[in-house]
């Protein structure tokens, strides 16, 4: 049996990057909240039944983070954020967020992030939050390879929607590189 | 690069660790002495920017969390104790008389052996049903194990059954019985006897017969082991018919390696110890060079029946590309779909139009 230090330390070291995971399939705070708690305890339950190594454990705390979300999201308990236009996006600021300025960029890689199919998606989240892709590729149960062309395959949707926003001012010297696509 | 420049899959294939150490340093390079190429590779890395702005969990997630795993708290503690007192009294009223029969009657015959598993770490399961302290086995049954898991299982008297991590022990005829063979399907154990049984092991092409009354028998990745303590033990290849014999204080492993020497750490007989065989066959074999001993013998020639090192390696290796062929396809037929269904989509609007 799991002792509550353990948890408890596990918590305080990754809860809040998977809570930046589980957020952004959300649609309110409360909700990712309710997804934070469903990831852990799915998590005790199962390193009840079998032994987890240092080595694994972030890998399969998203392992689990995204079963929960995706489980979610096929149950309709969530409303997946519905942004066709990333432009669009809504800069109201959520009265949980800690208060950083935003930065509009950074907001329109996310929507665009939000429209990614999985594990595309996923994968992306993850190297946001740092995970090595060794680490993704045991969470997503993929090769290391077949990760990093997904991530590849997500970066390429991101430059494309990129170059045609008005976020990208354009560039003459590089002008010509657009061929190369 | 194009035009001087860095194209956008340089940066992707940068980002996405896919270029080799020579080709990043080439593009960071790059970056450090061109602006315009700079500006890209910055905007393309705020995509993998962490996202400050998703907030933190409330307090009370984490002590819903906690709440769901029982403390040890001293309630429990003082009831622990109180638990053991109480044992303490029933265990002596009970020894007591126990003792005041086992003194009376210590002429009666003694009953014959039952075999029962005894729980020493981990996970282990007795026909699928986890095992905790002793259990007795009836005839036909399969022991597992966990990972870091040990039991033995014994009759108490003359046969002890040391059982390792990650194994699989059936036993297929009555195990009390005189005659009983046992198929070890993963894993390893160690076996000490009093006298020479009629056990036997069976393994993936191999049988192995017992002559003596201490050794081991190990499966792991295909490859099958066996080395003898005490007295020695009977090879025999089910495939080639052919059968050998493993003297005191050697171990034989069917990738081909053949027949070496213990080395001098197996003195402590560990699971572990049965690991590292594994992983050193060359050294051995040098050693026994050295020594000048001949211990090349015939079931050598047959000895690879299961499948090398190089060809596990190989089998992996070409399973790991049919999975990326596999998902490979999978995703095309994905983007195939996809495009069908925004085609159909089109259609339809066109279709309203008119």
């Amino acid at each position: 049996m799991i002792s509550r230090d353990t948890i408890a330390g596990l918590y305080d070291l990754y809860s809040e990057e998977l809570f930046r995971y589980v957020r952004r399939f959300a649609d309110s705070h409360e909700a990712a909240e309710d997804l934070l708690h469903d990831l852990f305890i799915k998590f005790i339950r199962y390193v009840e039944k079998k032994p987890v190594t240092d080595t694994n454990t972030r890998a399969l705390l998203y392992s689990i983070g995204r079963s929960v979300c995706l489980d979610a999201v096929k149950k309709n308990k969530l409303s997946r954020r519905d942004i066709q236009d990333p432009e669009r996006i809504s800069l109201i600021p959520d009265p949980h967020t800690s208060g950083e300025e935003r930065d509009p960029l950074l907001e329109f890689f996310n929507s665009i992030i939000d429209t990614l199919p999985e594990p595309e998606q996923s994968i992306m989240l993850m190297r946001k939050n740092g995970l090595t892709f060794d680490e993704i590729s045991a969470a997503l149960n993929i090769s290391v390879r077949t990760a990093k062309r997904k991530a590849g395959k997500a970066l390429e949707i991101i430059r494309e929607k990129y170059r045609s926003s008005s976020f990208y001012s354009g560039n003459d010297m590089k002008s010509g590189d657009k061929s190369l696509y | 690069m194009k035009n001087g420049h860095l194209t956008d899959s340089d940066i992707i294939e940068t980002l996405c660790e896919i270029s080799d150490e020579k080709r990043k340093a080439a593009v960071m390079n790059h970056i450090s002495r061109c602006e315009p190429c700079r500006r890209d590779y910055e905007a393309f890395s705020r995509s993998l920017s962490p996202d400050r702005n998703a907030g933190m969990p409330g307090r009370h997630v984490r002590e819903a969390i906690l709440a769901e795993i029982p403390e040890k708290s001293g309630a429990e503690s003082r009831n622990k104790g109180f638990l053991f007192y109480r044992l303490a009294a029933a265990s002596l009223a009970f020894i007591i008389p126990a003792a005041a029969y086992m003194i009376y009657s210590y002429r009666l015959p003694v009953k014959p052996a039952e075999f029962a598993v005894n729980h020493m770490e981990g996970d282990i399961r007795l026909n699928g049903v986890p095992v905790s302290g002793d259990v007795p086995v009836p005839g036909k049954s399969v022991i597992e194990s966990g990972l870091q898991s040990q039991a033995l299982l014994s009759d108490g008297k003359t046969l002890f059954t040391n059982i390792g991590p990650e194994t699989r022990l059936e036993a297929l005829s009555d195990i009390a019985g005189e005659k009983t063979s046992y198929v070890l399907e993963r894993g390893s154990v160690i076996i000490r006897e009093s006298a020479v049984s009629h056990h036997t092991i069976e393994t993936a092409g191999y049988v192995i017969k017992p002559l003596g009354t201490e050794y081991f028998v190990s499966i792991k990745n295909d490859v099958v082991m066996a080395g003898v303590m005490d007295g020695s033990v009977s090879v025999k290849n089910r495939v080639t018919g052919s059968d050998f014999i493993i003297a005191k204080n050697y171990f034989w492993k069917s990738d081909g390696t053949g027949t070496s020497p213990l080395p001098e750490f197996f003195k402590e007989r560990s699971f572990d110890a049965i690991a590292k065989l594994y992983q050193m066959p060359e050294v051995e074999k040098i050693q026994v060079k050295k020594e000048g001993r001949t211990v090349k013998q015939d079931h050598e020639k047959d000895a690879p029946v299961t499948p090398g090192k190089k060809d596990i390696i190989e089998k992996s290796e070409s399973r790991e590309e049919a999975r990326e062929k596999r998902e490979m396809r999978q995703d095309k037929q994905n983007h195939e779909r996809e495009k069908k269904g925004r085609t159909d989509q089109e259609r339809g609007q066109k279709r309203g139009r008119q």
